[in-house]
């Protein structure tokens, strides 16, 4: 399998919209696109998060590579892929103490550099996260991205040829 | 590696070859979004738009050189053609296939329907060029 250069890509997305997790996906018969498939956006920032990814293009169209965005709602993220919310949502009712919980439960927006809206919790920046929430391991559910694309492009590497669907 | 049953010499011979099912499609789109279809609407957006940029790209060049990653080199013929704006919207019609086709979730009905005039004016762009070959 040819390694695809994610890594550029993903620094650049992170910095941009820090705390939504992304994954690199495997466009069927065609190696040279990169499916970016990020979760759990705010249909209101859907478009702008697609053009970020576009504009990430730039980093790899001198290797002949060019980028498809996956931009996945909250609310589609919620409802089929909810383990990548965990981290926000799912937690907060469950291992947290009460403090911790309310400070999550203070999950607000910010934003970062160019004006994107993220999803973090209160008080992130500010405090060791494994004091704030003794135990809990959210830091690396809300922050951690995952680019393993042998892992993610399971199924869509079995899918049909698209070829002969086109013609 | 695809190959094809007919070469470019019998394409180049057709006005357009494709136009018959790239205008199916084009009129399947409405007809499965009323009927609450929206991911088969989803495929056959993306193929309608694809097989006009198709079309016209094997009429000019031949099928030789589209035998491997075509839907990347449409997309990027798009963006030499038209701009990089309809090239991205050939990007998210491209994804909206692959949600409708790959995904467990179901294409959303307001995004499809956003990307339905980008997709004709590049769709009727292509015709256009097609037609002057």
């Amino acid at each position: 399998m040819t390694t695809k250069p994610t890594e550029e890509i993903l620094a650049r997305l992170r910095s941009k919209f820090r705390g939504y997790h992304i994954e690199f996906r495997d466009i069927p018969e065609e190696p040279h696109l990169i499916g970016v498939a990020v979760f759990g956006v705010e249909t209101e920032f859907i478009a702008s998060v697609e053009d970020e990814i576009f504009n990430a293009e730039e980093l790899v169209t001198h290797l002949g590579y060019a980028l498809i965005p996956m931009v996945k709602s909250l609310e589609t993220t919620r409802n089929y892929y909810p383990r990548f919310l965990d981290g926000w949502e799912t937690s907060q009712t469950s291992s947290l103490s009460s403090e911790a919980i309310c400070e999550t439960k203070k999950r607000k927006t910010d934003c970062f550099g160019s004006g994107f809206r993220v999803l973090q919790l209160s008080g992130w920046n500010s405090c060791d996260p494994a004091q704030a929430i003794p135990g809990s391991n959210i830091k690396h559910q809300v922050v951690t991205v995952e680019p393993d694309i042998s892992q993610n492009s399971q199924g869509i590497s079995q899918a049909n040829e698209e070829l002969a669907l086109a013609a | 590696m695809t190959r094809y049953l007919f070469g470019a010499n019998l394409f180049r011979q057709m006005s357009r070859p494709f136009a018959e099912k790239s205008d199916s499609f084009w009129e399947e789109v409405e007809r499965c979004l009323n009927a609450g279809n929206v991911n088969f609407a989803a495929n056959r957006l993306y193929y309608s738009v694809f097989l006009s940029v198709y079309e016209y790209a094997i009429k000019r060049a031949g099928t030789e050189i589209f035998e491997t990653e075509v839907h990347k080199k449409m997309m990027d013929m798009v963006g030499r053609i038209i701009d990089q704006k309809k090239r991205n919207t050939f990007g998210l019609l491209k994804d909206c296939r692959i949600t409708a086709d790959y995904c467990p979730e179901n294409v959303e009905i307001e995004r499809l329907k956003s990307l339905i005039d980008p997709a004709r004016e590049i769709r009727d762009h292509f015709i256009s060029l097609t037609e002057k070959i």
